[in-house]
């Protein structure tokens, strides 16, 4: 008989390793789609998606266990969670869309920000835990979160489209095992998720300067701007600026390949950016405020008090800008 | 089995026969119950299409239904013909090969288009059309529910019906839907008013295109297009300023020159502010310059680009074949042995009621005699008997099916009713 400890102990053994191989063999899956057919693969990739998904989910609810190690507040558990969002938006559109092959496009980001996140974003400190949680702070965190999400969307989206449009300039004739969404679907999808993730990291980068001015003007623990987030960041915003003007004004860019071409590139501006920030080591904590996924104790939760708790869930949002700030 | 199929189709006769011969589903109804009432023991399935015209006739008892000669004589009687006008014309299958006959055509490897998908609905309306008027029993009921079924087996077995293979099927359905998730908003320019042009038009007004325009040299020729397929006409000299707007074109002049050059085309192209234009150029030669191609947004297919996806779905189709013809062997040889094994389970019966009144007449006997016995022994005695009884009639039955499943060749069912000395 299963008994809740039994299943929480099992539980318990959940790792990275578990969602990451259930990704692994749906991307293996799809990719054998083109080259053989077989019936039951769609009912398997499913099968293996929704189990991904529900040990990544086990893993951040164990994870968010221990109070110094939460998912958001840190490169790694941030690029977990975009991961899981990605995964998700893909069991979805499987759902939706059985005959397409979008899992060759979404999976290959989805395992990427997970190998990202385990080889080079795995000991590094978290973000520093703000002493007062404002608006702005947990704004800038939410708008840059969603911002990344729909981002690398619309980055998907956009090589989707490109692949589509090359096939059929070339007059590829369609292929059993790689049927993809039409010209004017990618296009209109394209279009959508390059404007939303426009606006959102617009927001995102308003809402951190608003945050980091007011901190300023508090005088708190003598922060001044830090110039290579600063200047990552207004790449960033010129870029987006850029973008939104161009859509805007020339008509072109508001369709074919243009649109397809914005979202790519500003998919590739956005890892450079957040590549630049985490190499400034914006927003993360002092050295006695480090913690690392790595060493996650899985054991039961040790009871937790009041304070903790608020302080526990002032981790979960607000990934970034806090008083602690170094550099 | 008495089941047999009189008709012709494009594979023996003629078109001019076949529209000769052609039941409109009012004269199926009337055929069907002219036949009842001729052959009143006989079940009958009348198909009618464009491309077969065959009756289908079965009865539970050899020589209760129609011979191949009724049938033919039948034919030619509703439709006004001499009954040797059809000689030679029609052909007829019976039993096993009608069956089989039967299996292919609703699966779609009897069709001119092999696997197009429509026969199957014909077949399930012609069936449903005789279940209607009573005309139906149960040697077609398990015949046609049989063949329906081996029609989607071959369907989801093989890929025999994924491929298109005519320019405009695969024009509309595996090129354009590439591009347009839906036509109602797309404007559609067609140039000209050949065959396959009209034939692609059709496939858009069924995918839900709504507005076409219809531009021709002879404009009273484009009016009457436009009537016919419900567009609007415009003059010729419109078209630069058309193709500046439209998202689809299907053009199939008799031009023979390109009727849009590159040259041309590059005024029109800054107009379109890059927005995805397909262009379908069907005509021989050729409509638009190849060079159009090359402009961004702009995907243009030629006869040739299409013809070749139609030759490598026919190639791949017939790849297909043989799994399918092997789909259709195992499921006629299986449908055979089913209906001859159910023939014999009225002979079955009789035997098991014949040993099983045996039986009980003797343990009676025994009862009498040994009136001293108590409950529990008479029970034990009871079950022996059966026992007895079953072990054996089991080796005799076993190879009486194995007999009928194989064709009854060895007459092991003849062999059962003499030594069992079995009635009717």
């Amino acid at each position: 008989m299963f008994t809740l400890s039994s299943i929480t102990n099992w539980l318990s053994h959940v790792s990275e390793t578990c969602f990451t191989a259930c990704y692994v063999v749906v991307l293996v899956l799809e990719i054998s789609r083109l080259f053989f057919r077989v019936a039951v693969r769609h009912a398997i990739i499913v099968l293996f998606t929704a189990a991904g998904i529900f040990a990544h989910i086990v893993w951040f609810c164990l994870s968010t266990r221990t109070p110094t190690a939460t998912p958001l507040t840190s490169w790694y558990g941030w690029c977990m969670l975009i991961a899981l969002a990605l995964a998700f938006v893909y069991l979805l559109l499987r759902l939706r869309f059985p005959e397409k092959s979008l899992g060759l496009f979404l999976l290959p980001l989805v395992l990427a920000l997970i190998a990202a996140a385990l080889f080079f974003l795995g000991n590094q400190k978290s973000f520093a835990i703000p002493s007062l949680v404002s608006f702005w702070s947990v704004l800038h965190g939410m708008a840059l979160l969603l911002g990344s999400i729909v981002a690398s969307l619309g980055f998907a989206a956009g090589i989707m489209y490109l692949v589509q449009a090359f096939r059929l300039k070339r007059k590829l004739p369609p292929r059993q095992g790689l049927q993809l969404p039409s010209l004017e679907r990618l296009q209109r999808y394209n279009y959508l998720l390059l404007t939303t993730s426009t606006g959102l990291l617009a927001v995102g980068l308003l809402a951190g300067i608003i945050q980091k001015a007011s901190l300023l003007t508090n005088n708190e623990n003598n922060l001044s701007w830090d110039p290579p987030v600063v200047i990552s960041s207004a790449i960033l915003l010129l870029w987006l600026m850029t973008a939104a003007l161009f859509e805007y004004f020339y008509k072109p860019a508001r369709q074919g390949r243009k649109v397809a071409y914005l979202t790519v590139v500003s998919f590739l501006i956005l890892g450079a950016v957040m590549a630049l920030v985490f190499a400034a080591e914006h927003a993360v904590a002092l050295d006695n405020q480090t913690s690392s996924f790595q060493s996650i104790d899985f054991s039961p939760a040790l009871p937790v008090t009041s304070t903790e708790e608020t302080h526990f869930t002032t981790h979960l949002t607000t990934p970034c800008v806090a008083p602690e700030v170094t550099g | 089995m008495n089941f047999q199929i009189v008709g012709c189709s494009h594979h023996t006769s003629s078109l001019q026969l076949r529209e000769q011969l052609a039941f409109s589903p009012d004269d199926t109804r009337r055929a069907l119950r002219q036949l009842k009432e001729q052959f009143p023991q006989s079940e009958a399935v009348l198909l009618s299409t464009c491309n077969r015209v065959e009756l289908y006739t079965g009865s539970a008892d050899d020589g209760s239904g129609p011979s191949p000669r009724d049938v033919t004589d039948f034919i030619a009687d509703f439709h006004g013909l001499a009954a040797d006008q059809l000689t030679g014309e029609l052909f007829d299958h019976s039993g096993k090969d009608a069956v089989q006959h039967l299996f292919a055509t609703a699966a779609s490897l009897d069709s001119m288009v092999v696997g197009e998908p429509q026969i199957l609905a014909q077949v399930k309306q012609a069936y449903d059309m005789a279940t209607g008027d009573d005309c139906t029993g149960p040697l077609t009921h398990g015949v046609f529910q049989a063949a329906m079924r081996v029609a989607k087996r071959v369907a989801s077995e093989t890929s025999i019906h994924q491929r298109r293979i005519s320019i405009a099927s695969v024009a509309i359905n595996d090129f354009s839907s590439q591009f347009f998730d839906r036509y109602s908003d797309k404007q559609v320019l067609v140039i000209g008013a050949g065959e396959i042009g009209t034939e692609t038009i059709q496939y858009l007004l069924d995918q839900g295109a709504r507005e076409l325009t219809v531009i021709n040299r002879n404009a009273e020729r484009a009016q009457e297009l436009a009537k016919k397929i419900g567009a609007s006409a415009a003059p010729w000299e419109q078209m630069s300023e058309l193709l500046a707007t439209v998202d689809l074109v299907v053009s199939t002049t008799g031009a023979e020159e390109h009727i849009i050059t590159a040259e041309q085309f590059s005024l029109i192209h800054p107009l379109r502010h890059q927005r995805t234009l397909l262009i379908l150029d069907l005509a021989v030669p050729r409509d638009f310059d190849p060079a159009i191609t090359d402009f961004l947004g702009v995907y243009l297919y030629c006869l040739d680009d299409l013809k070749e996806v139609c030759q490598d779905n026919l190639q791949a189709r017939q790849q297909e074949w043989p799994k399918a013809q092997q789909i259709i062997h195992e499921e006629v040889a299986q449908f055979v042995a089913d209906t001859r094994y159910r023939l014999t389970s009225p002979w079955i019966h009789q035997l098991k009621s014949q040993a099983n009144s045996m039986k009980e007449n003797e343990l009676l006997r025994l009862f009498n005699k040994l009136d001293s016995l108590d409950e529990p022994t008479r029970e034990e005695i009871a079950q022996s008997f059966d026992r007895l009884t079953n072990k054996l009639l089991h080796p005799p039955l076993e190879s009486l099916r194995h007999d009928t499943t194989q064709g009854g060749q060895h007459g092991l069912l003849d062999a059962l009713k003499r030594l069992f000395q079995l009635r009717d």
